[in-house]
């Protein structure tokens, strides 16, 4: 799968918030999304998702030469994409295992569907999270910690196996232990089909996730690209340092724009 | 099938006491018709000045243009399902036959038309034992009757079944009650009676169906009486088509240690008005009162309970859940009243409600009255609405809009879902799931 953003432009309540992001990613590839709050990062996810608060004023997301902003959310995650959500939602009065099979039928087709090898798979899966089998029959995320919420997100991308995945902070609030197994969880996939995109502040996830690609967003665009080393360089001198290098100036109250829900 | 002589119409309430007079009952029955009509004749049909009544107004009913029709008699037999101790099935009010199973015989269950048994139909020892059970039941909840539709029932009563279980009938597998009603412009007026002596274990299922169109009415009158230590679950599913009306006044006493669950699965009517009142008569007594709707287009169900403590040391328990979509109306009234007796009393409703869209409402209009100290009664509503962020979710993993709302509603109605017994709990997931794929269909 080729995912292709170009020029896109979003906007929340009139503010705009993306600027003009183009990047090219395809399966096979894992690409990094790196910079500071408020930088787009999240709106950029929520956006190839179709998240119902964000207006798209401008450009195009392609997959496989097919702009996706015409379809529908659902429409959208049927062609192969997934995204591990910042804030998993709780949907009481609906298992885990209801929730997923039904997922995972959509997925893979009705027909080839299979109960009793879904439920194995999800079982051995679960033991590679190192999640309990009575995630099975809870409720989804309900009562679930941060890390559990998060762990679940990489379990259900395990059982679906998309062309390519967005994961939005998905180490953000995770120990380390959770972490690493968060890390395997993806490393998993990695493979000629499996493409994907991990948005972070940090670059703790990536000692362990090693990208091909890493982006630095800033300000609603793409400021520098390139490879594992950027990560390093970042490291080292802080994003002040991509600020002087591309001649951005710094606001006073700049602005934080978080949107959780 | 053998078809009856034509039978008058009895056109009007205006003729209801022509009809009384006509119907070859047992006496006692015709005595409690007679005594329901005198008290129907002075009596005005319940207004919005009630409070009972407030959010819905039947003026525009003309009761007295209702006639009750002749019905075509034919006798069918009714093969018992499996796993059911008993069924008896009524069509446009009349018996047309019942089952029950070796167990429940040897068990000494009763099921039988009220009428017919009460008449010596099924020979003189069950008609004194339908005397001595029913009539009490039926007095005491005639006494208690409160207004002109409930009287109405009483004086005209048209079918309605005697479900008796002796002293430790314990019955695992469901006595069905099957109402069925495709007569356009039928009038029915069920009255219904469940008895259960000491140490009874039983379920009742009691189903209300119709044609697909054709306006009926249903005006529906239920006694259950549940003994000394006895176990009885009563569900009542009401899924007539959208043309018609129901009515029904339940009334429920409790002995000692008894313990009654109801519960309303209400999906049916342009317009029902339930109303299910029960008495904690006895120490120790139990009572859940379920009930599960969901209504769409413009439907309005109007839902009543009561949980009248009488005794100390009994429990209440009221969880009442509802989906409202489109234009539709729902309202819940829920009344803990506890006597002054009633000390140790330990009561709680519940009402729950998802509005689904503006234009649809629910009132959810709970109250106490408390008349002793050292009870533990309270109440909980609340109206929530369709979340965007979960829907958007499941979409996110490939649900189409349908499907994750179908999804929701699941999750939001499995813990009242939960409470039904668990044999019916993927029949009540069916109606709901057709209720939101038959909404979808509306829409497009």
């Amino acid at each position: 799968m080729k995912l292709e953003i170009r020029d896109l432009r979003a906007q929340i309540d009139d503010t705009p918030i993306l600027k003009g992001i183009d990047l090219t990613m395809e399966s096979g590839q894992l690409h990094a999304l790196m910079g500071p709050n408020g930088s787009g990062k999240s709106t950029l996810s929520n956006v190839i998702f179709g998240h119902p608060s964000y207006e798209v004023t401008g450009g195009e997301i392609l997959v496989d030469g097919q702009n996706i902003l015409e379809l529908e959310t659902h429409e959208r995650a049927r062609l192969g994409l997934f995204m591990a959500f910042q804030y998993p939602v709780e949907i009481p009065g609906v298992t885990v295992g209801r929730f997923l099979k039904r997922a995972a039928e959509i997925r893979f087709g009705e027909e080839d569907f299979k109960a009793s090898a879904f439920i194995k798979e999800l079982r051995s899966w679960l033991d590679f999270m190192d999640m309990d089998q009575n995630f099975i029959n809870r409720y989804l995320n309900e009562g679930f910690s941060g890390g559990e919420k998060k762990r679940m997100e990489v379990l259900q991308m395990l059982m679906l196996k998309p062309s390519f995945a967005v994961m939005d902070e998905t180490d953000s609030g995770l120990d380390i232990d959770a972490l690493r197994i968060v890390a395997n969880g993806l490393n998993e996939l990695r493979g000629p089909d499996f493409g994907g995109m991990v948005i972070t502040h940090y670059q703790r996830i990536l000692d362990y996730i090693k990208p091909d690609f890493v982006h630095i967003m800033y300000k609603g665009t793409i400021v520098t690209s390139g490879g594992r080393e950027l990560v390093e360089a970042l490291e080292e001198r802080g994003y002040d340092w991509i600020r002087k290098q591309h001649g951005i100036e710094e606001e006073e109250n700049e602005k934080e724009i978080v949107h959780e829900h | 099938m053998s078809t009856s002589q034509k039978e008058q119409l009895y056109e009007g309430t205006g003729a209801l006491n022509e009809y009384i007079h006509e119907q070859t009952d047992a006496d006692w029955i015709t005595s409690i018709r007679r005594d329901a009509f005198s008290r129907f004749s002075s009596e005005q049909w319940p207004t919005t000045e009630l409070e009972e009544w407030r959010r819905t107004d039947i003026s525009s009913y003309d009761f007295d243009s209702y006639a009750i029709k002749p019905v075509e008699v034919f006798s069918s037999s009714v093969e018992l399902p499996d796993d059911a101790s008993a069924i008896i099935r009524f069509v446009n009010g009349v018996c047309t036959g019942s089952a029950l199973s070796d167990k429940a015989r040897d068990a000494g269950l009763v099921v039988a038309s009220l009428r017919d048994a009460a008449a010596g139909r099924h020979g003189d020892e069950l008609a004194a034992v339908v005397r001595t059970v029913a009539e009490p039941i039926m007095r005491e909840n005639l006494g208690n009757a409160d207004n002109k539709l409930q009287l109405w029932n009483f004086a005209s009563i048209t079918h309605g079944v005697f479900v008796y279980l002796p002293k430790e009938a314990r019955l695992d597998d469901p006595i069905y009650i099957e109402t069925h009603v495709d007569d356009d412009e039928a009038v029915l007026s069920p009255y219904h009676v469940v008895a259960a002596d000491s140490l009874v274990d039983a379920m009742i299922v009691q189903t209300i169906t119709g044609a697909e169109e054709g306006e009926v009415l249903v005006n529906e009158g239920i006694g259950v009486s549940v003994g000394e230590a006895s176990h009885v679950r009563f569900m009542a599913v009401q899924n007539l088509n959208l043309d018609s009306t129901y009515f029904c006044f339940g009334n429920g006493s409790i002995q000692k240690d008894g313990d009654l669950q109801h519960y309303l699965c209400n999906f049916g009517c342009m317009l029902s008005k339930s109303r299910f009142d029960c008495t904690l008569d006895g120490p120790g007594s139990l009572v859940r009162l379920n009930g599960l709707y969901f209504p769409f287009e413009d439907q309005q169900m109007d839902m009543r309970t009561v949980q009248h403590h009488r005794a100390p040391h009994a429990e209440s328990r009221t969880y009442y859940k509802g989906a409202v979509r489109d234009e539709a109306h729902a309202i819940y009234q829920g009344l803990i009243e506890v006597a002054p007796n009633a000390t140790k009393t330990d009561a709680y409703l519940t009402n729950k409600n998802l509005v689904m869209n503006d234009g649809a409402r629910s009132d959810s209009i709970p109250t106490l009255q408390i008349n002793t100290d050292d009870v533990r009664c309270s109440h909980g509503s609340s109206t929530g609405k369709l979340d965007p962020m979960q829907l958007h979710y499941l979409h996110s993993r490939g649900y189409t809009p349908i499907e994750a709302e179908e999804t929701l509603l699941m999750g939001f109605f499995e813990d009242i879902i939960d409470k039904a017994p668990e044999r019916l709990q993927n029949e009540l997931r069916a109606l709901v799931s057709r209720r939101v794929y038959e909404a979808h269909d509306n829409d497009d």
